[in-house]
């Protein structure tokens, strides 16, 4: 199996070849789908906006940058500006992004570029070892499609424990990526 | 930058459940703000993250040849104009505005609100009628003191207010919720140019300010 890494994507960034996108559709279209039918989409429609997805993804590919972050995180942006725009069918305008416009953060260094190595593996792992409900409230959010008084109706806790739990969600995971690339 | 969002809101940006108006500032502040980017980056890792562990879904049978149709066909339509094609870097209105508003704060149309004070509503989203009020504040006059039933973001623009919290200069978000108290006075020497968003209505502790709400409608 063809493993898609920073080499792949810079081959198929130079050359664009519908035989090398068909992995990465097949990698990450069913996962596309299947996050917009947790959210409540039924399936033609989760198809329709899996295939809006990845036609986004084609046409911008040569935006994507490795040295700003991970290709799932980018290709993560994309699904979820699509699933608002198409999903909730709540805007008349396409969602507006930054992700487009190159805005530099801050203190890029040795340690910034360690993390990027493996960026997702490490984010991954740096997520499972999160307490519980720290991990819960941090899911809800981003697979659930929650807002913050949706989940403190779900989780039947206050928005202010809701708050609190992201802080400490966000922290440690910042926390515990700075133990594994240690 | 000195004042940012509040880290919950940073991160609910990032998981796309903000609304419109709210994700607009966010994104506003962001241009300028090179540590709430960061931590926008480690949030969109973190959804990439949860992309990638999420479990497959069976595709519809011929999904990867109806993609190419879908593909061929959109090479067809017309190329729609990004923000990045219009956009202008050394504006005075983010990028994120632009779209709304142009690249000039002296083409908002301001109507008269209060001594002191003009107001511009611009529409965002006409099929959900969201809109986005810009204030345009005198020195030294101050916005009567509230406290929020929902949300309220407000971005700087041009000029400065103080609050209990500080101060607020160009770029700069003041992230309010229910429980937070405040009374903003315009403290530069220029007007002070600030749009906000709100989630829930404003709750004015005078008469004369409710007056005030009334007619601002924020």
């Amino acid at each position: 199996m063809v493993e898609i890494n920073k080499d792949f994507i810079k081959k198929f960034q130079a050359e664009k070849k519908k035989k090398d996108f068909e992995i990465i559709f097949n990698f990450y279209a069913p996962k596309i789908k299947s996050l917009l039918v947790r959210n409540g989409a039924d399936v033609t429609l989760a198809e329709d906006i899996m295939h809006d997805t990845m036609i986004n993804i084609w046409d911008k590919i040569h935006l994507y940058n490795p040295e700003k972050g991970s290709f799932s995180s980018w290709i993560y942006t994309i699904a979820r500006n699509n699933r608002i725009d198409l999903l909730r069918k709540k805007s008349s305008q396409p969602y507006t992004d930054i992700s487009e416009i190159d805005i530099p953060s801050d203190n890029e260094n040795s340690q910034d570029i360690v993390e990027r190595k493996s960026l997702t593996e490490q984010v991954k792992n740096a997520i499972n070892l999160l307490p519980e409900k720290q991990k819960k409230v941090i899911e809800l959010s981003f697979i659930s499609d929650m807002t913050q008084d949706e989940i403190a109706v779900e989780l039947n806790i206050p928005i202010g424990t809701v708050k609190s739990r992201m802080r400490l969600a966000y922290q440690k995971m910042k926390d515990n990526l700075k133990d594994i690339t240690a | 930058m000195k004042n940012c969002p509040d880290l919950t809101t940073i991160i609910s940006y990032s998981s796309g459940v903000l609304s419109k108006s709210f994700a607009l500032l966010i994104s506003s502040h962001i241009e300028k703000c090179g540590h709430c980017k960061k931590n926008i980056d480690r949030c969109h890792e973190m959804g990439g993250s949860f992309l990638e562990e999420t479990e497959n879904t069976d595709l519809d049978t011929n999904s990867y040849a109806l993609f190419l149709e879908k593909l061929e066909a959109s090479k067809n339509k017309e190329t729609q104009i990004s923000d990045k094609d219009i956009f202008d870097k050394s504006s005075e209105v983010p990028i994120s505005l632009q779209r709304y508003i142009g690249r000039d704060l002296s083409s908002l149309k301001w109507s008269f609100l209060a001594p002191g004070i003009k107001k511009c509503a611009v529409i965002i989203d006409q099929k959900e009628n969201k809109h986005l009020t810009f204030l345009k504040i005198k020195s030294n006059k101050k916005i009567p003191e509230h406290s929020h039933l929902g949300s309220e973001l407000t971005l700087v623009l041009k000029g400065s207010f103080d609050d209990e919290n500080g101060r607020y200069m160009a770029g700069d978000i003041a992230d309010h919720d229910h429980t937070s108290k405040h009374e903003p006075i315009v403290t530069s020497q220029e007007d002070c140019v600030c749009v906000i968003a709100t989630d829930g209505p404003l709750i004015f502790n005078s008469f004369i300010a409710n007056i005030f709400q009334s007619i601002a409608r924020i």
